[in-house]
């Protein structure tokens, strides 16, 4: 894990002789938290790991350009959410599928991707979440499980931080009913 | 807010390959490298393109530039705006007979204009049946 703090990579990266380096750097610091918050929105292992290298792609394309009024951590965030988003739209368009297709195969993906293990509830709480409209998956994924605070969620995904609060509260009982009634 | 059911943990059910955040800054530092070669080789290929193009314009302009000249008449008169010829041509032509008829012919015209100017102005008032001078003007050369 990288010791550097997100300044001293910024500068390293626009120093051309250390610019491979310092993006290596940065890579290490936040493949995780990237590769966890793409992979609850696109499920299977082999979609995640391609999302993440397209984001960290973009992040390469865009470093330069990358202005210090935000944090990068919320920039990478940015960009893999939308990556992973885009990655599903484009998932619906290639095979012509509805929106309601693309549920059934991430469910069927969630039943039998090698890399999925949890045991039922943990199954059950994701098949509940994947019922949740996309946007919705997001921010309840961001709030429940990475204990985002709305100011960063809303920096990320450029939503209010009242829309977001809504959003998280009917995910929520959403997710409630869909498990009672199982 | 919390969920009302308690018994679910916050642990997701997915794992990865044995050893894939070890691998993974390499794998994107082939993609990046991979980007950049294919960069490089778009940005030739755009050039070359350009260049063939440029060529193309520059071998059709001079097959035009050519065929326009080669398409000439061979007793072809020189245009008004070809200068150069001209002059040349008619320093060649120039005889001493035409020298003394432009200055007969000038001569001329001097004494006419000499005799125009001792003529006096009269300023006419032209009514409908007669025309009445008012006034005489002769004109004096310093």
């Amino acid at each position: 894990m990288s010791n550097h703090s997100d300044s001293e990579l910024l500068a390293m990266f626009r120093n051309p002789d250390t610019k491979h380096y310092a993006f290596n750097l940065l890579v290490r610091k936040y493949q995780e938290r990237l590769y966890w918050h793409i992979r609850k929105i696109v499920i299977s292992h082999d979609d995640a790991d391609d999302v993440i290298q397209n984001t960290f792609l973009k992040v390469w394309g865009g470093l330069d350009t990358f202005r210090e009024d935000s944090q990068i951590f919320t920039w990478l965030y940015r960009i893999a959410t939308n990556e992973a988003l885009t990655f599903l739209k484009k998932k619906r368009t290639k095979y012509l599928l509805p929106l309601v297709d693309v549920e059934q195969q991430l469910m069927r993906t969630l039943e039998g991707d090698p890399f999925i293990d949890g045991d039922d509830t943990q199954l059950k709480l994701q098949k509940a979440i994947l019922k949740l409209p996309e946007k919705q998956r997001v921010v309840f994924n961001m709030k429940y499980f990475e204990e985002m605070k709305y100011e960063e969620m809303s920096e990320i995904l450029g939503t209010s931080v009242g829309a977001l609060k809504a959003s998280f509260h009917h995910a929520v009982k959403k997710i409630e009913k869909f498990l009672e009634e199982d | 807010m919390e969920m009302k059911t308690k018994k679910f943990d916050k642990k997701l059910p997915f794992r990865v390959p044995e050893g894939y955040f070890d691998e993974l800054p390499m794998r994107v530092q082939e993609r990046v490298a991979a980007s950049q070669n294919k960069e490089v080789k778009n940005g030739w290929v755009t050039l070359r393109s350009q260049l063939a193009f440029a060529a193309g314009f520059a071998f059709m302009a001079l097959l035009s530039y050519l065929g326009y000249y080669m398409a000439r008449p061979l007793g072809h008169k020189p245009e008004k705006t070809d200068y150069v010829e001209i002059v040349s041509r008619t320093i060649y032509d120039f005889d001493d007979i035409d020298l003394y008829r432009a200055i007969e012919q000038k001569k001329r015209t001097d004494s006419i204009k000499q005799a125009m100017q001792n003529v006096p102005h009269r300023f006419y008032i032209r009514s409908s049946n007669c025309i009445t001078i008012i006034d005489e003007k002769k004109e004096v050369n310093p």
